[in-house]
């Protein structure tokens, strides 16, 4: 099953440490534009973050004019910066916003999970951020619609 | 990679930008390395420059005052990093104004490449200001006049195409000079105190927008990841009760001990409201720059005239000033006064204070002018139609935009007796009278009656602090010591800048080790308290420059003494928190105070 890292929106407090660690593990620098994971806000202070989803037929590769995207093995999107010249075009077909272009190389930056232990999860304070599959979500969803039905039978 | 002690290479950007808005002109300048050295950045950074750069007796009001926004080494980098300093001549005091600006604009405006930004004389029309990686751009902000800082917000950010932008800026109550006018960051947090955004207002400087693409380059990035793993995710007592409920928890610490103030501060009592109907109205939490605890609360308005109405950062300043002391219990109304004060800029706790003065007056029978309208203790959709007044000048409005004293000056007849502030700063909500840490500390903080200076009002409240070195030590003995240790440590840590909920409730240890893995720079805690008595030192200095007069004006008003008895012990406190100091009788630093920090 497609792991990816997912936000829980009732959780997220928009406080972007996840944005900060990120950067700081990638890039050595604290720079949240060079953060592979970005939150979205909404005020009064609705807070959601977004990183790569792995689509299985992503927009992005499929845009790329130059071939400088591909969809690896393990369901990762992968850059050959040698053919990107950074037109954006990837930025522009991701539905989510989770590719940015990163403000010195001008190339896009996208989530790669830190190969398979996501950095900025360890850090969320309200265990917002999990690695985890769509199916995971629907399981709960089903479990806890469930619950709650289970409740409200009188007894 | 640069030396240990090269204050150029890490954290900091080393320059500020100064703004010229008459010219509609911009200058990058470089820091001295030695004021780094001294005063590190944020607060003690800020003053210096106004100390330096300003002349005694400017009108705060004029074009000679400079608006300055200040961040530290730490911003951008750390866990409530996102802030800044704010500093000017107050308007409302007429001594140095200050206040902390929370959310994410600090980092912004170190990405975009400055430590801080310096805003000089003032612009022919209202403008707002662009700060694009670097690049300064002057929009003219005319149209905006009148509008809420979220309208102002939304506007600036679709006319500039960008929605990550990190605005700060004023509504009518800035535009009109209310002397305790805040600057709005993010359409949410308010800062604050002091009138910061009259300052703003009077430079036609509607707003500041930032964006910031740039790094923070950080000495050991490895060990920083490591040291912000340590209160990630783990909380204490306080910052948990910070993160569930806000600073509404501190509702039934205070009012227990009874030093909940109602009425303008006549007395004070338990308290009044449904402490369910606060907590449930809460609907989730919002956060800083990487903040761990998440003390803003995002509530719904549970009840009555404006239910349904979404509401963020509603909290014990909103149900002590507009609440208790105006004699309102009512949540619903409440949050809606609380959103109004956020939306029009101003700070509640002065709003609250300058209202139940009015109130207060009124009901001793001394009149306003022509105004007829009901100003009565509880009259809740009053001070509802008087928050607007006050905002716009209109009416009654014009006069308490000024302030308690200034209004109270006006007015005459005795209502001196009635204007509850220190220095020209309206006295917060909590009562000095039972919080004997609070009242030496509201009477000594150099920006008028503020409890946030030391937080002492945490020790008091029962939190346990492990900023303070005298824990659950309660004689009256050590609260000089207690709170000159507290003021200094905070005057620092504002320095850095850091939001003043995490520095408090985080090991002194961990500050001086955010310090090295940022910047490299190795200071002592000896070092770093130092810093801050320096820091603490200027604005005394600064502030008796200013008019201040020594001892006379570290003082509460006659109705928190009772009896000669309590004034007695209060004085005693003075003299040993002047004598720990190192200031003399009429609390002016002496000569070797001045050469040891200065």
């Amino acid at each position: 099953m497609k792991l990816y890292v997912i936000s829980n929106p009732e959780k997220c407090s928009g406080c972007r440490i996840c944005e900060l660690v990120c950067s700081i593990k990638k890039e050595g620098v604290s720079n949240p534009s060079k953060g592979r994971i970005k939150i979205a806000r909404i005020y009064p202070g609705f807070d959601m973050a977004t990183a790569c989803r792995f689509c299985e037929d992503p927009p992005c590769v499929l845009l790329c004019p130059r071939d400088a995207l591909k969809k690896g093995k393990n369901g990762m999107i992968g850059l050959y910066k040698e053919k990107c010249d950074g037109c954006g075009i990837c930025v522009e077909a991701c539905e989510f916003g989770a590719i940015t272009m990163h403000p010195d190389e001008k190339m896009p930056i996208f989530c790669d999970l830190c190969g398979d232990d996501p950095e900025c999860i360890k850090y969320c304070p309200e265990n917002a951020l999990e690695i985890a599959s769509a199916e995971k979500i629907a399981q709960r969803a089903r479990i806890s619609t469930f619950k709650k039905y289970l409740e409200s039978i009188p007894e | 990679m640069g030396s240990q002690r090269n204050y150029y290479s890490y954290g900091y950007t080393g320059r500020i930008l100064r703004v010229n808005l008459e010219d509609k002109a911009a200058k990058g300048e470089e820091i001295k390395e030695e004021l780094r050295r001294k005063y590190l950045g944020g607060r003690g950074l800020a003053v210096k420059y106004l100390y330096d750069e300003t002349p005694p007796g400017i009108d705060p009001l004029g074009e000679d005052n400079k608006l300055i926004f200040m961040t530290g080494p730490l911003t951008g980098a750390v866990p409530t990093g996102g802030f800044c300093y704010i500093a000017a001549k107050s308007p409302l005091t007429n001594i140095i104004g200050g206040s902390l600006m929370g959310g994410n604009f600090g980092a912004e405006l170190k990405f975009a490449g400055y430590d801080g930004m310096i805003i000089e004389k003032k612009a022919e029309k209202p403008v707002y200001i662009f700060l694009d990686d670097g690049l300064v751009k002057f929009f003219d902000a005319s149209h905006m006049c009148g509008l809420g800082v979220h309208e102002t917000e939304e506007m600036i950010k679709d006319e500039i195409g960008d929605y990550d932008l990190k605005v700060a800026c004023i509504g009518p109550a800035g535009e009109k000079t209310v002397r305790f006018a805040s600057i709005v960051a993010e359409s949410v947090h308010s800062s604050g105190r002091t009138g910061m955004g009259a300052v703003s207002g009077s430079k036609n400087l509607k707003g500041i927008a930032i964006r910031g693409t740039k790094d923070v380059p950080v000495f050991n990035p490895e060990g920083l990841l490591r040291e912000i793993e340590k209160t990630a995710k783990r909380r204490n007592v306080f910052q948990a009760a910070l993160s569930a409920y806000g600073t509404s928890a501190f509702l039934s610490l205070s009012a227990r001990m009874g030093a909940f103030p109602v009425r303008n501060h006549i007395r004070s009592e338990g308290y009044h409201f449904d402490e369910e109907e606060i907590f449930s109205s809460i609907i989730k939490k919002d956060a800083c720059f990487a903040c761990p605890i998440g003390c803003i609360k995002v509530s719904r308005i549970p009840s009555g005239r404006y239910e349904g109405e979404l509401s963020s950062s509603f909290g014990y300043d909103a149900l002590s000033s507009l609440g208790g002391l105006c004699g309102c219990f009512d949540t619903g109304f409440l949050m809606k006064a609380h959103n109004m004060c956020n939306e029009l800029g101003m700070d509640e706790i002065s709003a609250g204070a300058v209202i139940s003065f009015a109130m207060e007056c009124s009901e001793r029978g001394l009149k306003f002018g022509d105004d007829e309208r009901a100003v009565e203790f509880g009259n809740c959709a009053s001070e509802i139609d008087l928050l607007g007044d006050i905002a716009n000048r209109e009416g009654i409005g014009d006069l308490l935009a000024d302030g308690v004293k200034k209004a109270a000056e006006k007015i005459s007849y005795g209502s001196e007796k009635y204007a509850m502030h220190v220095k020209g700063l309206e006295i917060p909500g909590y009562d000095p009278r039972k919080m004997k840490k609070t009242a030496l500390s509201i009477s000594t903080s150099n920006i008028g009656a503020d409890h946030m200076s030391s937080s002492s009002f945490l020790l008091e409240l029962g939190f346990s602090l492990p900023i303070s070195s005298y824990q659950g030590m309660d004689d009256e003995k050590n609260t000089p010591m207690i709170v000159k240790e507290l003021e200094d440590w905070l005057a620092m840590t504002d320095s850095l800048v850091i939001c003043r909920f995490y520095g408090v409730s985080i090991d002194k240890s961990q500050i001086s080790s955010y310090l090295s893995l940022v910047t490299g720079i190795e200071l002592t805690l000896k070092e770093l308290e130092g810093i801050g008595e320096r820091i603490w030192n200027l604005e005394r200095i600064y502030n008796l420059r200013e008019g201040l007069r020594g001892r006379e004006d570290d003082a509460l008003p006659d109705r928190f003494f009772p009896d000669d008895e309590e004034k007695k012990k209060f004085d005693m406190q003075i003299d040993e928190y002047y004598r720990i100091r190192g200031w003399n009788d009429e609390g002016i630093p002496k000569e070797e105070k001045i050469k040891e920090l200065l």
